[in-house]
């Protein structure tokens, strides 16, 4: 395999369309936090929400929520940043949730055989 | 009403090798189809989303974007500037990295895709195919 002579990608991000579809609006809630993911999450903007779930304090990473209602548009790559996303909680000893999952989304996670892996909350 | 078993084929519309690709693609293509059926369409986005995503990640420059429309079924074609075959190459995609997860996906939810090498110019063009559900 000849993958890593493969050349990086030459632009990141800096031609105007770095985080801009990609909104994570925070709720407390009694026992944790709810991040509603709001726009698309591909390859630019997924690593807005790892880095959102990163900078969580102690207290809001028991509960990690992710309501993905208003999320849009998710590829494999938002998948990757869905599993970054639990590893960060779960490696603080908090427990991540999804909620709102379309029936592609669920798909997807179905078909890269994460959906074992997340708690669904039905909606 | 095109005639049965031709493609109509629109004008490969050409994308900048650059991050921006992705969303560009995705904005093309719901621009350009929205008399398909809603499930249908976000179905062609994810997996030209996927297929985009890897030519810019892995592949070179120029990349294109095709659209051929037959009435019964569509079919989407990427082509970038890279000869070398996809990792795993068709049909066998791995399932443990980011790149394999894309590839999986779009094994999985197409109803047929490849992968075609050529020389000149030097490239790779993957292709996706997506039935129209038929009624009645």
């Amino acid at each position: 395999m000849d993958v890593n002579r493969r050349q990086l990608p030459p632009v990141l991000s800096m031609d105007g369309y770095g985080c801009g579809t990609l909104r994570v609006a925070a709720d407390r809630c009694p026992d944790g936090i709810s991040l509603r993911l709001i726009g698309e999450m591909d390859l630019v903007t997924a690593p807005h929400l790892v880095e959102s779930v990163r900078s969580l304090r102690g207290p809001d990473m028991q509960h990690v929520r992710l309501d993905l209602t208003q999320l849009t548009f998710v590829d494999a790559a938002g998948l990757r940043a869905l599993v970054q996303a639990r590893m960060l909680v779960h490696g603080r000893g908090g427990q991540l949730t999804l909620r709102g999952a379309r029936p592609l989304l669920r798909r997807m996670l179905e078909i890269t055989e994460l959906n074992t892996a997340f708690d669904l909350e039905s909606t | 009403m095109t005639e049965s078993g031709v493609v109509d084929r629109i004008e490969p519309q050409a994308l900048p090798h650059s991050l921006a690709a992705p969303r560009l693609a995705r904005q093309y293509l719901t621009s350009r189809a929205a008399e398909w059926p809603a499930e249908l369409l976000d179905l062609v986005v994810l997996l030209a989303n996927e297929l985009v995503t890897n030519a810019v990640v892995h592949g070179r420059g120029p990349v294109e974007l095709s659209i051929g429309d037959d009435g019964r079924r569509i079919r989407i074609e990427i082509s970038d500037g890279d000869p070398d075959p996809l990792p795993g190459d068709a049909g066998r995609p791995p399932n443990a990295q980011q790149s394999g997860r894309g590839l999986l996906v779009v094994d999985s939810l197409a109803d047929r895709w490849g992968c075609r090498l050529h020389r000149v110019p030097p490239g790779k063009t993957v292709w996706f195919e997506l039935q129209y559900e038929m009624s009645g």
